[in-house]
């Protein structure tokens, strides 16, 4: 018995395998580049070290020079090595986007869950308090709360946390809706089980696969919240080396230096563009029927 | 009908009550005392109070709010710290700027993306499918104010076609207006185009899959008709929702798009607001996009009801 459990879960596993990267090299590409990015956030301090230039070190004999073998993708306008602020820029871009979307998924999903199990007047409450919420442009939420912050990362993810919530409250409120309905959730009722067991338990599981597809999505929102923000001054504050900060710094020397600012365009896209894929397969992998509807 | 349209006007009338309670709550936990930041630190303490008395801000918070939607409710938002005028004159004054750059902006969007999505679902898998869905991507992906400062910096100082920025009014001059605007309109376009067109030829691809197309196709009607007369219909309608959510992007667009091209509208405006700690300009930019946006919302839910009659048969 134990055997042939085993056999069928990894036939799943090689399925879902199989299903994500099944949209060809485009998605094998976008994994690659997250792991690489993921990489190279986790080892920054020796990624550093092995360019000899820390994201703050100033080397003001070589201000905004080209490519060279000492400054490999050059420096900015006070000498400052432009991979090495890269390098940082990913741990600041992907810890603020994946704590957002954690921040995000653990209050949103909850309420959804609570919202769509209970129904009635709390639903309705809930669900048009959300629509109030997804009616205010996110940038315009965000820039008025994360003056509040002043530029500091948990407080920022903190932010955009609650401006991608909506996502989560409705995604979750429209699950529960129809499962509730379903036999398993009335007999559980009927035998009496505690409301948060049966949610917990019985509903949160079979939301899994959209909330999985939607948190990567997601992820690639809030850097793109958090770029945008550092980029017009009020989300991670200078000389913290974030990729929008970098933007806005290098602009001035667009034509004498491009690469300043366009190196962090590059990465914020790639990264962006990337969890977006990642998202859109691994929604086709987990569940064909989601197709359309996230 | 009657009945729902009744509904749906309750509900949207819920959600603007809660949008201005979500906008002045925000507004509320702003630190720093605005009157310290009109005034300088070194105001003395009875031209502070006076002006806490002269905004209300000496009053508890909750009857602020009220006083606040009660002059909303009669037109008047307060007045700016800043620019020492009415917030509505302000608004009313810049406004014009962001919907003439705004409103191309939407409408080429959703023309062209439609288009773009259409011709990539007919042609799945082929060479246009590929360079429209890899366009769409980038569209998605790229941040905005980065293509932005890309653009002036290729058409604006090496090529020297387009200005660098600024900003002249339609009615002032035509040309020069299209002129200064070609580059602000394609980058707040190409974001919405690329979601319109995502979002076009996923509903195109699941349309064309149906049955009754099949149908059709068998029954020998020539592809453009199948295409344009019974597809096209059907798959068009989720779009008009998409296109309704994109007002509430302009509005956030236009935020980076004033800044990086130096246009004085509602998102140059906001962000000073935010940046002078400017609470009625704030409270009232925020209240005014949401209200516009749940009136849109609110149309387009009553349009899918005229456009499709399963919809309006739901209502009874």
């Amino acid at each position: 018995m134990g055997e042939i459990r085993k056999k069928k879960s990894t036939g799943s596993a090689a399925r879902f395998f199989r299903v994500f990267f099944s949209r060809g090299i485009i998605t094998k590409i976008c994994f690659g580049i997250l792991i690489l990015f993921v990489l190279i956030a986790v080892f920054a301090p020796l990624i550093c070290k092995l360019i000899g230039f820390g994201p703050y070190e100033q080397d003001l004999f070589n201000m905004l020079k080209k490519p060279s073998s000492e400054h490999l993708l050059g420096t900015d306008d006070i000498g400052r090595d432009t991979l090495a602020r890269l390098v940082y820029g990913a741990r600041v871009s992907l810890l603020t986007g994946i704590l957002s979307s954690v921040w995000a998924a653990i209050v949103g999903i909850l309420i959804g869950l609570a919202a769509g199990y209970f129904g009635g007047l709390l639903n309705t409450v809930v669900m048009r308090i959300t629509d109030a919420f997804i009616a205010i442009p996110p940038i315009i939420f965000t820039m008025v709360l994360s003056s509040m912050v002043k530029g500091n990362l948990l407080g920022l993810s903190l932010v955009i946390g609650v401006s991608i919530m909506p996502s989560y409250i409705r995604m979750v409120n429209g699950l529960v809706g129809s499962l509730k309905e379903n036999d398993y959730v009335v007999a559980a009722k009927l035998v009496r089980e505690n409301d948060f067991i049966i949610m917990l338990k019985h509903l949160l599981p079979n939301c899994m696969a959209s909330m999985i597809v939607t948190f990567t999505m997601n992820v690639g929102t809030a850097i793109m919240l958090e770029s945008t923000l550092s980029y017009l001054g009020v989300g991670i504050a200078a000389p913290t080396p974030a990729w929008g900060v970098m933007v806005s710094e290098g602009y001035k020397y667009l034509v004498n230096q491009p690469l300043v600012a366009i190196l962090p365009g590059v990465c914020i896209m790639l990264v962006v563009i990337s969890f977006n894929i990642c998202g859109d397969s691994l929604r086709d992998a987990m569940d064909p029927r989601l197709r359309g509807k996230l | 009908m009657g009945r729902y349209i009744l509904k749906r006007l309750g509900i949207s009338l819920f959600v603007v009550l809660m949008v201005s309670i979500i906008t002045f709550a925000l507004v509320k936990i702003l630190p720093g005392d605005p009157a310290v930041l009109a005034l300088g630190t070194e105001a003395t303490d009875e031209e502070l109070e006076e002006f806490h008395a002269k905004y209300n801000l000496d009053k508890p918070v909750v009857e602020q709010y009220f006083l606040w939607m009660k002059g909303a409710m009669h037109g008047d938002l307060g007045d700016s710290i800043k620019f020492s005028r009415p917030v509505t004159v302000c608004i009313a004054e810049r406004l014009p700027r962001t919907i003439s750059i705004g409103l191309p902006a939407l409408i080429i969007a959703s023309v062209l993306g439609i288009v773009f999505g259409v011709i990539s679902a007919v042609f799945r898998g082929g060479v246009v499918d590929n360079f429209i869905t890899f366009l769409s991507t980038i569209g998605l992906g790229a941040p905005q104010f980065w293509l932005g400062i890309l653009a002036v910096t290729v058409f604006g100082l090496r090529l020297d076609m387009l200005p660098l920025s600024g900003y002249v009014a339609p009615s002032e001059d035509f040309g020069q207006y299209v002129y200064h605007a070609i580059l602000p309109v394609s980058i707040l376009a190409f974001g919405l185009l690329a979601s319109v067109a995502r979002q076009s030829r996923s509903n195109m691809l699941e349309v064309i899959n149906q049955d009754y197309i099949r149908t059709a196709r068998a029954n020998g009607l020539s592809e453009s008709r199948v295409i344009f007369r019974h597809a096209l219909k059907n798959a068009l309608i989720p779009v008009i929702t998409t296109i309704g959510l994109q007002v509430r992007v302009i509005f956030g667009g236009s935020l980076m798009i004033e800044q990086v091209f130096n246009i004085a509208g509602i998102g140059s405006l906001i962000t000073i607001a935010i940046q002078g700690r400017d609470y009625m300009v704030i409270e009232g930019c925020v209240l005014m996009i949401s209200v516009f946006v749940v009136i849109i919302n609110l149309i387009i839910d009553l349009l899918y009801g005229f456009v499709d009659p399963r919809i309006r048969k739901s209502w009874r």
